[in-house]
């Protein structure tokens, strides 16, 4: 690695570029599946790649490959800075971090390297068989793990040279009820990156999981209408990712005048309590890390604060052009893509009330519990809940499913009526942007409770 | 290759050998200019064993170490299986145009460029992203069993995303086309749907009523489709949970609807004589006047249901054979769509919808936020429909079809689709 830094420093010297960046990636991937009671995965891969990315007068060369070695280097600095050379325009000046050289390794409890396949295979197989035996409506399951180490390797012309290591676990348990022509689902997922540990002990979730799929045969489907709704902190988690997080990505406002004007620093977004963050900084989450993708230091944002927009997600180039601070939120899934603005662990920070406090003085609303997912176009967004429980004069009641919710930016967030004080963070989702998924994120949330929201059904 | 092939049969393993190679090249515009030129070089290799009737599955990406291969694919033979490698089948197939290939990286920023002058022209106000991209693609398929089948394709695609900010009303609309010959590549087609959207949604309206026909545009029938897609895949039907199981051979959807995946299709980009199994691929009649006809398989799922594989196992980058579909092709209706709007004092035209596939795909069921949508009163347009939730079921939706279009797309290069005009579905909107 150290001889293919040297070409592409010497490269960049020669053709005196005005900024590039070199990275290199290897990484090793295990997975292993069931489905319902066959094996349906065990395999194993290996990957290594890399890419250049070259900053010309006006716009940017990006080269990604497979083949690395002194040649095949000095071939792609050419497409690259060729490229590069190829757009005309206006230009296009980023900021700029000093020089750092660091090596930055996550620390896994239990290193899931050391563990072997048939280990591994028999943790999962107690789930899937928890599941399985649960009660003759569970007609199939599926358990999916996947556990990944990659070691990255940054370098640019500024002289930042890190290489950061780390390994990454996702998985999900599932499980499939049958009645009659009614097939129900539901699934707990999870990540994380601090070691093996955090798969054991799920024995009490694959029941739980298999009990809510059988619960929701026998669940109404949602009526639709406007309701006062609960969610609960996966689900307000996935809600406030999707409702003002990808909104705080400045590469959606930058070259967008109308929309900074909505956007600007000060404006008020939600009530006084509320506050929303994205920190890369907060130790052992999916979303975490040092040093983004161009090789900035993270740090912690706080998108709003008190209710009012304080701050968003910056790349080198959209903090220049926004003339506000770098970030540290420019992400890649792998070396294949050009890092873009993304979030880290997104979350709103915790207020007074109980769950209890919440609910207690709800006529008719819906309690809204674990996330499917949720998708955004700014200014409106959905979420979707894993099932959803009626509340009345203050209790909760039926269990109801397909609850799925939307909001718009301009109106949901003010109608924030409560937040809980009960923070939990989530860490099996996988964010999808510009064709980039899925990226290790985390949301996180206690309960909060939202007035008119639109609930779609029949 | 050969070196490990040779490998495999030495040691008298059963083994495929599966090779991939891209090449790619992507324009990108942001915010009406030129941002950023974009090339990927990528390949790979995987190897699948089946030792005492357990496979095995190793890859790698930008290495290619035939001990390791192997050494892996043997330590995770595991999963147990019928399936026998299929025989001798050599194949070369190269779907890929001399006029596609000689296409430089400016012609491709001066197309960029003339579909924003156009949108500009007419719509100074907008902010246009344009993404085009030219892919190659190959793929080798060798097993001890003497397949050996070569497969080389080219595409080229454009994407046109155009944004419309009025007080805190934003508009999005995207288009895209792929083809694989670029004269086919028609972007006035989809200019003319952009500006007519942007004509439309000047004002913003609400349903009179919640339970309303809804006609669902080429872009936005997969809403209902995805149900059908899975439900008559090989691995739902294995797990028991397919709702279509007992229905093969019946009448279960409305009698105007047949949908059909067409490996053979010239106009699909999907369009292949083999899988990625070295499998002769077939045209399935997936439903046929309403009746429900095959499955689709990979080898492996195939030999777990004793059912014959019909050449439908596919690979997403390196990873195993899963049972897919290439061509989706649904039959036309006899109105033109203007005839169908027309014949509606009050119709919903949707286009683009957000949180499709979130939830239960199996049951049917869709609850999807309106993204871009318009209504129509008695043929005219009305305009915009937004902050609204589309919801119903999408089994019930395809049993109860009110029409179809004469007119049909290509959506992504793998859909061919009319409109669907489904009588009645709910539609919630905020107060």
């Amino acid at each position: 690695m150290e001889e293919i830094k040297e070409v592409f420093l010497r490269l960049a010297r020669e053709k005196g570029i005005r900024y590039g960046e070199l990275r290199l990636e290897e990484s090793e991937v295990t997975s292993i599946s069931f489905r319902g009671k066959e094996l349906e995965e065990l395999s194993v891969s290996k990957s290594r790649g890399g890419n250049i990315r070259i900053l010309g007068r006006y716009g940017w060369g990006f080269v990604s490959f497979n083949d690395i070695s002194y040649k095949s280097i000095e071939d792609y600095f050419d497409q690259a800075y060729r490229a590069s050379n190829l757009i005309l325009g206006k230009d296009l000046e980023i900021e700029h971090s000093g020089p750092v050289v660091d090596r930055v390794i996550v620390p896994m409890k239990k290193d899931f390297r050391g563990i072997p396949l048939e280990e591994k295979k028999k943790l999962l197989e107690e789930y899937n068989n928890i599941m399985l035996s649960f009660s003759p409506k569970i007609q199939s399951t599926q358990v999916r793990y996947t556990d990944r180490f990659t070691k990255r390797y940054f370098i640019n012309t500024e002289g930042v040279d890190v290489i950061q290591e780390r390994g990454d676990i996702a998985g999900v348990l599932f499980a499939l009820a049958k009645e009659g022509d009614l097939v129900e689902q539901y699934h707990y997922s999870l990540g994380g990156i601090d070691g093996f540990q955090i798969i054991e002990g799920l024995h009490d979730k694959a029941l739980h999981t298999a009990e809510m799929a059988v619960r929701l045969l026998s669940a109404p489907v949602v009526k639709g209408g406007e309701y006062t709704v609960v969610l609960d902190q996966r689900l307000a988690g996935v809600f406030i990712h999707e409702a003002f997080g990808h909104l705080s990505e400045a590469d959606h406002v930058y070259e967008n005048e109308k929309l900074k004007e909505l956007m600007v620093i000060g404006k008020r977004f939600g009530p006084d309590f509320l506050n929303v963050i994205d920190d890369p900084t907060y130790p052992g989450l999916r979303g975490s890390y040092k040093y983004d993708d161009e090789g900035v230091l993270s740090r912690k944002t706080y998108l709003i604060k008190n209710g009012i927009l304080s701050g968003r997600l910056h790349s080198r180039e959209t903090a220049r052009k926004m003339g506000e601070s770098v970030t540290g939120n420019a992400r890649a899934i792998n070396y294949r893509f050009q890092p873009i603005v993304r979030m880290s662990n997104t979350y709103i920070e915790p207020g007074i009330y109980s769950f209890e406090d919440l609910i207690s003085d709800i006529k008719y609303g819906i309690y809204a519990v674990g996330a499917y997912g949720g998708q955004t176009s700014m200014e409106m967004f959905t979420f979707s809940a894993q099932e959803g429980y009626i509340i009345e004069n203050g209790s909760l009641g039926d269990l109801v499913r397909d609850v799925v919710l939307t909001g718009n930016v301009f109106t949901t967030l003010q109608n924030i009526e409560g937040i809980g004080n009960d923070l939990e963070f989530s860490q099996g989702g996988g964010c999808g942007k510009g064709g980039q998924s899925p990226l290790p994120v985390s949301t996180g949330s206690p309960h909060i409770r939202i007035r008119n929201v639109v609930v779609g059904g029949r | 290759m050969e070196e490990l092939l040779k490998k495999l049969k030495d040691k008298s393993i059963e083994g495929e050998i599966f090779f991939r190679k891209g090449d790619s090249t992507l324009v990108i515009f942001e915010a009406n200019k030129l941002k950023s030129i974009e090339s990927s070089e990528s390949s790979g290799v995987g190897l699948r064993v089946i030792i005492d009737n357990k496979i095995g599955y190793a890859s790698q990406y930008g290495m290619y170490e035939p001990d390791w291969l192997l050494d892996k694919a043997k330590a995770t033979a595991n999963i147990e299986t019928k399936m026998k490698l299929p025989l001798a089948l050599d194949m070369k197939e190269e779907d890929s145009s001399e006029e596609l290939n000689k296409i430089s990286i400016e012609e491709l920023t001066e197309l960029g460029k003339g579909v924003i002058e156009k949108v500009l022209s007419s719509y100074p106000e907008v902010i246009c992203n344009v993404e085009i991209g030219k892919n190659k693609g190959e793929a080798l398929i060798l097993n001890t069993r003497g397949v050996n089948c070569f497969r080389k394709k080219a595409s080229l695609s454009i994407g046109i995303h155009v944004n419309r900010i009025k007080g805190t009303d934003m508009l999005d609309i995207y288009e895209e086309t792929t083809v694989r010959e670029p004269s086919r590549l028609d972007t006035d087609r989809l200019l003319s749907k952009i500006f007519q959207a942007l004509d439309a949604s000047e004002n913003i309206t609400k349903p009179s009523r919640t339970q309303i026909p809804v006609i669902f545009t080429p872009k936005a029938v997969y809403v209902l489709l995805l149900p059908l897609m899975s439900a008559l895949s090989g691995k739902i039907l294995l797990m028991g949970v397919s709702p279509l199981e007992d229905k093969v051979g019946k009448k279960f959807f409305d009698d105007k609807f047949t949908l059909i995946d067409d490996p053979t299709n010239p106009d699909g980009l999907s369009r292949t004589s083999f899988d990625d199994e070295g499998v002769p691929t077939k045209v399935l009649t997936l439903v046929d006047s309403g009746v429900v006809g095959e499955f689709y398989f990979d080898l492996h799922t195939a030999s777990l249901l004793n059912k014959e594989a019909n050449g439908h196992g596919f690979r997403g980058g390196l990873s195993q054979p899963s049972p897919g579909l290439t061509n989706l092709i649904i039959n036309s209706g006899d109105a033109s769509i203007k005839d169908i709007i027309s014949s509606f004092d009050e119709v919903l035209v949707v286009d683009q919808m957000m949180g499709v596939g979130q939830g239960n795909i199996l049951s049917g069921e869709f609850s999807v936020n309106i993204h871009l949508g318009f209504l129509y009163r008695k043929g005219e347009i009305v305009g915009r429909v937004k902050d609204s939730m589309l919801a119903g079921n999408a089994y019930n939706a395809l049993s109860n079809i009110y029409a179809l279009s004469r007119e049909r797309e290509w959506i992504e290069g793998t859909l061919y689709t009319p409109y669907i005009c489904i009588p009645e579905l709910t539609v919630v909107s905020k107060e």
